[in-house]
């Protein structure tokens, strides 16, 4: 069977020889992508014998850092509302939309952030459709200025991205429309690669 | 109504949605961006800090994460780009324990090649995540910094305030130990 007595237990790093060679040199061979060719290296069977070991280690060393992670998860069970504690207090707020209003004294106004809050929402509230990221362009400090809307979405497999965008562009400025004071121009929704806006949906 | 993967629940869309969302000040997608990855960075993390500042360093990386994730070009690569917060965190923590900490306190000149055998494990990848744990810290941390997140030699010696011959050395009884578990599995 797979009796072989007294045959000595060696390692590709430990052979006892590798030709005059170190798992240093070898190492630093290996770094600078065998090159300049070294053919004292190439033609001796343990020297390459030891760097295809050296090589199969570092490519599998990512993986192994995250093999055991369950093992290390973090020990405050409590570490991701410590972590959300902080940052809450420096949400992304972005610039600050003045909302028109008649009480005297008072300074009104909705932060961008927020803006990009409720055209998440309305993301949600779209079957089939996540909303990825939201940017206001144009002068929203400055009442009645023209905006316009860039939402980039992903969409759901099978789906007609069209008739979802449509859907999806309407909702978002009537919840702008009722929530803040912009006056909003245009809508572009961007699906992935494909540019769909407002027009292109009601053309179908 | 159509029951579609993911209507219900933004922790099935993709690194890139969530990190995207995350960017855009979304903290509910960021939260999940922290479950899903909390515990490889704890693991980073674990490698090269000691034990008790694993978890500030986790916390650390996730405040940076947020503050910069807008920043962040190729969100689709939210993952590689947590690690190297983690490593950053976790060396820069190193680089403040040493400066609190008398030099004589710290054992460099480690001979051990570590253990000669890992504790049962169900792959090979997990067999040498353990020997990995079992290493000495220095070889640990050498090793972990030049082949995973691929520092230098001089920048390793820079970071764990070692010479770089002695780094060197460090590294070959790392892979010794590690290739000698790696051929057990072949």
């Amino acid at each position: 069977m797979n009796n072989t007595p007294d045959e000595p237990t060696t390692t590709p790093l430990e052979p006892g020889d590798l030709d005059g060679h170190t798992v240093e040199s070898l190492s630093d061979y290996l770094d600078r992508g065998r090159e300049p060719r070294d053919p004292s290296i190439e033609s001796s069977p343990a020297a390459q014998n030891a760097l295809a070991a050296l090589s199969r280690l570092r490519a599998i060393a990512p993986r192994v850092l995250a093999a055991d992670a369950d093992h290390f998860a973090p020990e405050n069970e409590n570490w991701i509302k410590r972590i959300l504690d902080q940052i809450g207090v420096q949400a992304h707020a972005g610039r600050d939309i003045p909302i028109p209003h008649d009480v005297p004294g008072a300074v009104l106004s909705i932060s961008e952030g927020a803006v990009r809050s409720l055209v998440r929402d309305a993301g949600d509230a779209t079957e089939g459709l996540i909303v990825e990221r939201c940017r206001l362009d144009g002068d929203v400090e400055t009442p009645d200025t023209p905006i316009d809307i860039h939402v980039v979405v992903s969409t759901f497999d099978g789906l007609d991205q069209a008739e979802i965008t449509a859907e999806f562009s309407e909702r978002v400025r009537d919840v702008l429309a009722e929530h803040t004071h912009l006056n909003i121009r245009d809508i572009t929704v961007r699906v992935h690669d494909s540019d769909l806006s407002e027009e292109d949906g009601r053309a179908r | 109504v159509v029951s579609l993967p993911g209507r219900d629940s933004l922790g099935d869309a993709d690194d890139r949605t969530i990190a995207s969302r995350a960017a855009d000040g979304d903290i509910r997608a960021f939260e999940i961006l922290m479950r899903r990855y909390g515990s490889l960075m704890s693991a980073y993390a674990a490698r090269i800090v000691s034990p008790s500042d694993t978890d500030d360093v986790v916390q650390e990386t996730f405040i940076t994460a947020w503050q910069d994730l807008p920043n962040l070009e190729n969100l689709a690569s939210v993952r590689n780009w947590l690690i190297t917060i983690v490593t950053r965190k976790s060396v820069d923590r190193l680089r403040a324990r040493r400066d609190q900490e008398p030099i004589e306190g710290r054992d460099i000149e480690d001979a051990s090649d570590g253990p000669e055998e890992a504790a049962a494990a169900a792959s090979l990848d997990e067999a040498l995540s353990r020997v990995l744990s079992e290493l000495p810290e220095d070889q640990r941390r050498c090793w972990v910094l030049r082949e995973v997140s691929g520092y230098g030699y001089q920048q390793i010696a820079d970071e764990l305030g070692l010479p770089v011959s002695t780094v060197r050395g460090l590294l070959v009884r790392s892979r010794k130990t590690l290739v000698r578990e790696m051929e057990a599995w072949r």
